[in-house]
């Protein structure tokens, strides 16, 4: 009779750290948020869009945006959102919930993390977050430079 | 004047974690690496070579080599080597001053990468000077193994 061979398993890991350079109009934001807790949009001459992270042009319009700094309203609306329950390698321990923010009057939307929504129920924190939703930025007292100097609220009156 | 940027670095790091399912003919290899501490290779039929880390057919004949084993005399002769001094960052390698090295072990027709052991780095150049490509190596086992290839170094046999 064969004899089904062992079979194993090799347990491996990568890690791999790195560094890119943030760049003249990338720094700038880093920087705002940092030493003046501020959220640092650009915005274009030509379409009137405000890009946020900004950018150093317009891709729609092939316009140089340098110099073209908006400050934002730290308000903003939830777009969209996941609650997030499984745990992701390296990540944050699960409960917690990941949205798409509009902030101030930019035209784009980007991912942060939503604080402040109590998570002991998941069904009970999703049926109170919807899209659309007034939300505020939080600035934190220890800053260092990253985006996460600042996290995301539900705003209430 | 134009204002001087300050120039921002944003570091970050990605850790990933992975399995690699080993196969029969690589599973075996590790088991007898940590049962045995023997070194196992596959002999192919038809052209002879000895292939280690075992391979589970000739890359040359495409012929099967399941089942066709030989043990390899734990002896073997160096073919290349490094001395690693500077800490760059090399995942899960020891502290420098290290040797790393290409050794030809027993009968192999093929060479595989392993840490040189039993040299003294305290000069590091010194120690270049006295390694010689061709000298001959011993593997030695070590008495906790747990199926990897650092189950075993080589070291010089003086």
């Amino acid at each position: 009779m064969e004899q089904k061979a062992d079979l194993l398993e090799m347990p491996g890991k990568w890690d791999l750290p790195w560094a890119y350079a943030a760049g003249e109009v990338g720094s700038k934001y880093i920087a705002e948020l940092r030493d003046n807790a501020r959220i640092m949009a650009t915005k274009c001459p030509e379409c009137g869009r405000v890009l946020l992270p900004p950018r150093s042009f317009c891709e729609r319009c092939f316009v140089s945006l340098k110099g073209h700094w908006v400050e934002l309203e730290p308000k903003g609306t939830l777009v969209g959102f996941t609650i997030v329950t499984v745990p992701f390698p390296e990540q944050r321990e699960p409960p917690y919930i990941v949205g798409y923010f509009k902030i101030g009057g930019a035209s784009t939307t980007f991912p942060h993390f939503l604080e402040g929504v109590d998570l002991t129920d998941i069904k009970k924190a999703r049926s109170e977050l919807w899209a659309g939703m007034p939300v505020k930025v939080v600035f934190r007292e220890k800053r260092v430079g990253s985006m996460t100097d600042f996290y995301i609220e539900p705003l209430r009156e | 004047m134009k204002a001087e940027i300050e120039s921002i670095q944003v570091s970050a790091r990605w850790e990933i974690p992975y399995l690699h399912d080993m196969g029969e003919t690589a599973s075996r290899f590790f088991i007898e690496l940590r049962d045995n501490a023997r070194i196992m290779a596959t002999k192919c039929p038809k052209c002879g070579r000895v292939l280690l880390p075992p391979r589970s057919f000739c890359e040359r004949c495409f012929v099967s080599l399941k089942g066709h084993w030989v043990e390899l005399e734990p002896k073997g002769t160096l073919e290349a080597f490094s001395i690693v001094t500077k800490d760059y960052y090399f995942s899960g390698m020891p502290k420098t001053p290290y040797v790393m090295c290409l050794v030809k072990l027993g009968e192999a027709s093929t060479s595989i990468p392993q840490m040189l052991m039993g040299v003294d780095l305290a000069d590091p150049r010194k120690a270049a000077q006295e390694l010689k490509v061709g000298m001959p190596v011993m593997a030695v086992f070590k008495e906790q193994r747990e199926g990897r290839i650092t189950d075993f170094y080589v070291e010089p046999i003086i």
